[in-house]
């Protein structure tokens, strides 16, 4: 989980992986702070996002280069299929880019969202965000996001079966 | 194809699923843990989460203290005994300081001394005015040569002397003026001289003016005058005698040092006074006066001083007698 989160924020696997050994050593050091396994998952959450966050702003300030190309998606997009539906491979790796591609306070917010399947509330309380400020980053998220789509699917080349349409 | 919301959303928690982290993740924590020093294995699915029961207390410094100090005393009967007792000794001591501040008076001593006339007393009864004795000499070193005694006048016309010029143009015996009595003479000797003296070389003596003897005046003997013996004035008699011719020196027997008077301790003066006094035939001095004046207010301490001198009195064959002597007090700053 920790890992996960801290990977769909940052896009960077190293860097990931940093954030959360650096969260799992806090986690020993809050030990005799936490009661109960409920009370650490949240913690693990909250702590995860922050730092991952953190690491976001700091890299920002010092820009540095993308150490997984895949990730990032410069490799040429394979071209998406016409129907590809939810789960598609391909489609999933587009939204996983798209996702990459939002500033950090909605990026936090669609991977808890989608990822960790919190309600706007559990959100909100992770994050320390007003409810209101999730939701609309939700909202606002989504209708990006579709629009991103909408703009990728329309600009690849159309796929035809062998048959060129020609327009006349 | 994404058509609607819930589409989307199923499409992005597809995305957005979890990812496993590798499986070295957790080794790494551990032993990044571990290179901290000894601790418990992390276990997340686990119930147990070992407590960390090493708590840091932190070393707690004892850092002495002291209370705000008070000055107390037992009750406070003590301290109004305390302010009581140092009154009253302050009180002694200014008591005692205040008796010392009375100016005293320096006491002098009073001698009272019975004056013996007894040698102002004439030895002998004479029918007219009593002289007193002679003296003479001519300033010569030895004392006056044995001789006899020269003719007894009532009126004196040459001193008796030495004759040194053997036959004078206009000879006149030498004479003294005595009245008509005998005298111890030595008639056998063949110059003019003093009968009791022992000289025998010609010589006239140390006194001054003509005549025998170490007094003054043309006479014989040590006194003033122009008759024979000790006395002053003419003829022979008592009176106050001088020293020599028979009679010894009065002997100091006390004398205490005249003291500086501020005049001349100021101006750093110093010298010699002379001051002439009879002592009586008890050693007391008597009609002291000043012979020679040293001044600045010395002769007055020289007299002060001189008048409580004690002697042993001058003694005449035997007996004391009231001599005059001169003092010389020697004023020295050192």
């Amino acid at each position: 989980m920790v890992f996960s989160i801290a990977l769909r924020i940052l896009s960077d696997r190293f860097l990931a992986e940093e954030t959360a050994q650096d969260v799992f050593l806090e986690l020993h050091a809050h030990l005799d702070a936490l009661a109960s396994d409920a009370h650490v998952l949240h913690w693990l959450r909250r702590t995860t996002v922050h730092r991952a966050i953190d690491r976001i702003r700091h890299r920002d300030r010092r820009p540095e280069v993308a150490t997984d190309p895949a990730e990032f998606g410069l490799m040429d997009l394979p071209s998406l299929a016409v129907d590809a539906g939810p789960g598609d491979p391909l489609l999933n790796r587009q939204l996983r880019q798209l996702v990459a591609s939002l500033p950090a306070g909605p990026r936090a917010v669609v991977v808890l969202r989608y990822q960790e399947d919190l309600t706007p509330d559990e959100i909100a309380e992770a994050l320390g965000m007003p409810v209101a400020t999730v939701k609309s980053h939700l909202r606002r998220t989504l209708a990006l996001l579709r629009e991103k789509l909408t703009r990728a699917l329309a600009a690849r080349p159309q796929k035809a079966s062998g048959v060129e349409v020609k327009q006349s | 194809m994404i058509e609607s919301d819930a589409q989307l959303e199923q499409a992005l928690s597809a995305a957005l699923a979890r990812e496993a982290a590798p499986a070295s993740l957790i080794d790494r924590v551990e032993q990044r843990l571990t290179a901290g020093g000894p601790q418990p294995k992390l276990r997340l699915s686990g119930q147990d989460f070992s407590q960390d029961s090493s708590h840091d207390q932190g070393a707690h410094a004892f850092i002495p203290t002291f209370a705000t100090l008070q000055i107390t005393t037992k009750s406070r009967w003590t301290s109004l005994f305390s302010l009581g007792a140092h009154a009253v000794l302050c009180a002694l001591i200014l008591l005692f300081a205040l008796n010392q501040w009375h100016m005293r008076q320096i006491q002098k001593k009073l001698i009272a001394t019975t004056v013996d006339v007894a040698p102002f007393i004439p030895s002998s009864p004479l029918k007219d005015t009593m002289g007193g004795g002679g003296g003479g000499g001519n300033h010569e070193i030895l004392e006056a040569s044995k001789g006899k005694l020269p003719k007894f006048a009532k009126q004196q016309i040459t001193p008796p002397q030495i004759l040194r010029i053997d036959h004078p143009k206009l000879a006149v015996e030498p004479t003294v003026v005595m009245p008509p009595i005998k005298l111890p003479d030595a008639t056998n000797m063949p110059d003019l001289g003093i009968p009791q003296s022992q000289q025998v070389t010609l010589s006239q003596g140390p006194g001054s003016g003509s005549g025998f003897g170490s007094g003054e005046g043309g006479g014989i003997g040590s006194g003033n005058g122009n008759g024979i013996g000790p006395g002053t004035g003419g003829g022979y008699g008592g009176g106050v005698y001088h020293v020599g011719g028979g009679v010894s020196n009065p002997i100091l027997v006390y004398a205490p040092d005249p003291e500086f008077s501020d005049e001349a301790r100021r101006a750093k003066y110093q010298g010699v006074c002379v001051v002439g006094l009879i002592v009586d035939a008890q050693g007391n001095p008597q009609r002291v006066h000043i012979v020679r004046p040293l001044g600045m207010g010395l002769d007055e301490k020289a007299m002060e001083a001189v008048r409580q001198y004690k002697f042993k009195p001058a003694l005449y064959k035997g007996k004391p007698v009231a001599v005059e002597v001169n003092i010389e007090v020697n004023f020295r700053i050192y």
